[in-house]
């Protein structure tokens, strides 16, 4: 399977070759040009009652389609809604937890569940499901703005939102900023404190950061 | 017992490396490589439970948490360490454990918050939408529901209790129900009163328009108008589809399922199953208002005051012990504010055209008897 990445960071583009027989699965919608020889299926993401609360609670899409090339290769491109980058992440002995938004698609060898992340990833704006690819190959990944890749050392913290996707060697807590005083009045809310050692993929940009932008114009 | 680990060093180009674990006279950490080996002293260093599942364990030479750092995957180790003849390294690998166990303890608390949080929201939504919905339900199900609620509810109510066939009994309350029921405009419902032979003090009305009178609590009443005061009230929570809308806010979540799912005709049977088992719920303290409200306006609207209804609430009320052994006023609550209120009501919709119920109640008790 070769891949492509064009016109990233800004608006990246995956474009995927699949040899005969080659399978990779996507989000729901997020697929935007095929070749005529292709196989979709769709199958339940994470397994059946898992799906179920992606879609009441997560507001997400219930199924993952996979596209198999049948007799001779095929191009698949896929891409997200928001502008971004994409990038792709070899998944092997570490498993991977993703941010809801953004996976993007992966190799049919690489497993995904939906896992619960419980009461600090639902503080820290990451949604109370988050995706574990587990498995080993490769991972494709977008994100808002651009992606930095950070080694965790010990201690990190990061702003909520930013977080795309970390090794699970690593743990995080919500935590407010500094006093409450800087909490309410620095702007920076509630940060991600991640502890322990390993990589995190963060992104450039929030969408939250966007929306408030753009409400100050919209008509009240 | 060797065990595998990731040392993570700035000395190793991916900045970690996989090693071979063993532990020495239970304080002696050797971690060899393809390339050496690294010794942890336990008595300075540091444990701590981590990664996202809680289920590894890093161990750091001293307090400081940056690299070098050892990360287990098999906490088997910290068992061995935990057996340890030094005091100072054992009580490290029972804190360890314990902060363990507490995050996981923090992590299942977490997820019970989210599901109460999320119910919470549910159910709130589900109560403000559950009239708009029941208005989408056909009153054939109200009916359905009723007739398979009806063995259930008696059967936990008065079990083996006998239909009353007594002439003047059934004619007289019949008489009552007829007055009543004239009196509601454009009803889709069809009622039918049974009165069954129990101590039971209740009455009842199931969806549909099927209302159960037990012998007990015709013998507390002690007119015709007080009688018709109570049917009034179970009435109108059938008019009102105050049982549909309970079952609807209670079980929106797996109807919900069953509309995502996509399959209406199923989300039809789950409520007719469920259905007949929620009645026994009760309704809510806004439910009994509008009863009592529109229970009244109903009364005056059929010529009969509803000062029998009212008398009846404060007659049973005064006497605390029978207040306690008359489950209709257990299921319905008499506060003060309440009696307050139904006479206010009463004030505002006084009985047009009075007419009297040929009922002689004495003779209609001696009939109970």
């Amino acid at each position: 399977m070769k891949h492509t990445i064009k016109h990233n960071p800004s608006y990246a583009l995956l474009d995927v070759e699949l040899s005969p027989g080659e399978s990779i699965q996507a989000e729901a919608g997020v697929m935007v040009y095929m070749s005529d020889d292709i196989h979709i299926n769709s199958i339940l993401g994470g397994g059946f009652l898992a799906a179920v609360l992606r879609k009441i609670l997560g507001g997400e899409s219930m199924f993952f389609n996979v596209f198999t090339a049948k007799e001779k290769p095929v191009n698949v491109g896929f891409a997200p809604d928001l502008a971004g980058d994409i990038f792709k992440l070899n998944v092997s002995d570490t498993p991977v937890v993703i941010q809801k938004g953004s996976y993007l698609c992966s190799e049919t060898a690489v497993s995904l569940k939906t896992r619960f992340g419980g009461l600090k990833s639902f503080f820290s704006s990451e949604g109370v499901f988050l995706l574990e690819a587990g498995g080993s190959g490769s991972l494709y990944l977008s994100s808002y703005g651009g992606i930095v890749e950070v080694n965790v050392d010990g201690e990190y913290i990061l702003d909520t939102g930013h977080m795309v996707a970390f090794e699970k060697t690593l743990d995080f807590t919500v935590s407010k900023t500094g006093g409450w005083k800087s909490t309410i009045f620095s702007g920076e809310g509630l940060t991600m404190r991640f502890k322990g050692h390993g990589k995190l993929w963060i992104q450039t940009r929030v969408p939250r950061g966007f929306i408030s932008w753009l409400m100050r114009f919209l008509p009240s | 017992m060797n065990y595998k680990a990731t040392l993570y060093s700035e000395q190793f180009t991916d900045g970690k490396v996989s090693v071979e674990l063993q532990l020495f006279h239970g304080d002696l950490l050797i971690a060899r490589h393809d390339s050496g080996s690294v010794e942890f002293d336990l008595k300075n260093a540091k444990l701590v439970a981590g990664g996202f599942d809680n289920n590894m364990l890093y161990i750091y030479p001293d307090h400081n948490v940056t690299s070098p750092a050892i990360l287990v995957q098999d906490l088997s180790l910290l068992k061995e360490i935990s057996a340890s003849s030094n005091e100072i390294v054992r009580q490290k690998a029972m804190q360890a454990t314990g902060i363990q166990k507490k995050k996981k303890f923090n992590k299942i608390a977490g997820i019970i918050l989210i599901i109460v949080f999320f119910s919470g929201l549910m159910s709130i939504a589900f109560t403000q939408s559950a009239g708009i919905i029941v208005k989408l339900i056909p009153v054939k199900w109200d009916e359905k529901i009723g007739e398979l609620g009806y063995p259930s509810a008696i059967a936990s109510m008065a079990p083996g209790s006998t239909k009353i066939e007594d002439k003047y009994v059934l004619q007289s309350i019949e008489e009552i129900k007829n007055r009543l029921s004239v009196s509601l405009k454009n009803t889709p419902f069809k009622y039918n009163i049974t009165v069954l032979k129990s101590p039971v003090e209740n009455a009842f009305a199931l969806p549909g328009g099927k209302i159960v009178i037990f012998t007990g609590i015709l013998l507390k009443v002690d007119s015709p108008e007080e009688l018709a005061g109570i049917l009034a009230h179970e009435i109108m929570h059938v008019e009102k589809r105050h049982a549909m809308k309970q079952i609807v806010s209670r079980m929106g979540l797996s109807v919900l399922f069953q509309v995502i799912v996509g399959d209406m005709a199923d989300a039809g049977s789950v409520i007719l199953e469920v259905g007949s088992e929620l009645l026994s719920l009760g309704y809510s303290r806004n439910m009994e208002t509008e009863a009592d409200k529109e229970g009244i306006i109903l009364l005056s609207n059929a010529g009969i005051p509803a000062d029998g209804m009212i008398q009846f609430f404060k007659k049973m009320s005064e006497n605390e012990k029978e207040l306690k052994s008359m489950s209709w006023l257990l299921t319905h609550p008499l506060s003060e504010k309440r009696a307050d209120e139904l006479a206010k009501i009463y004030k505002k919709y006084p009985p047009l055209n009075v007419k009297k119920f040929s009922t002689n109640w004495k003779i209609l008790k001696s009939h109970l008897k």
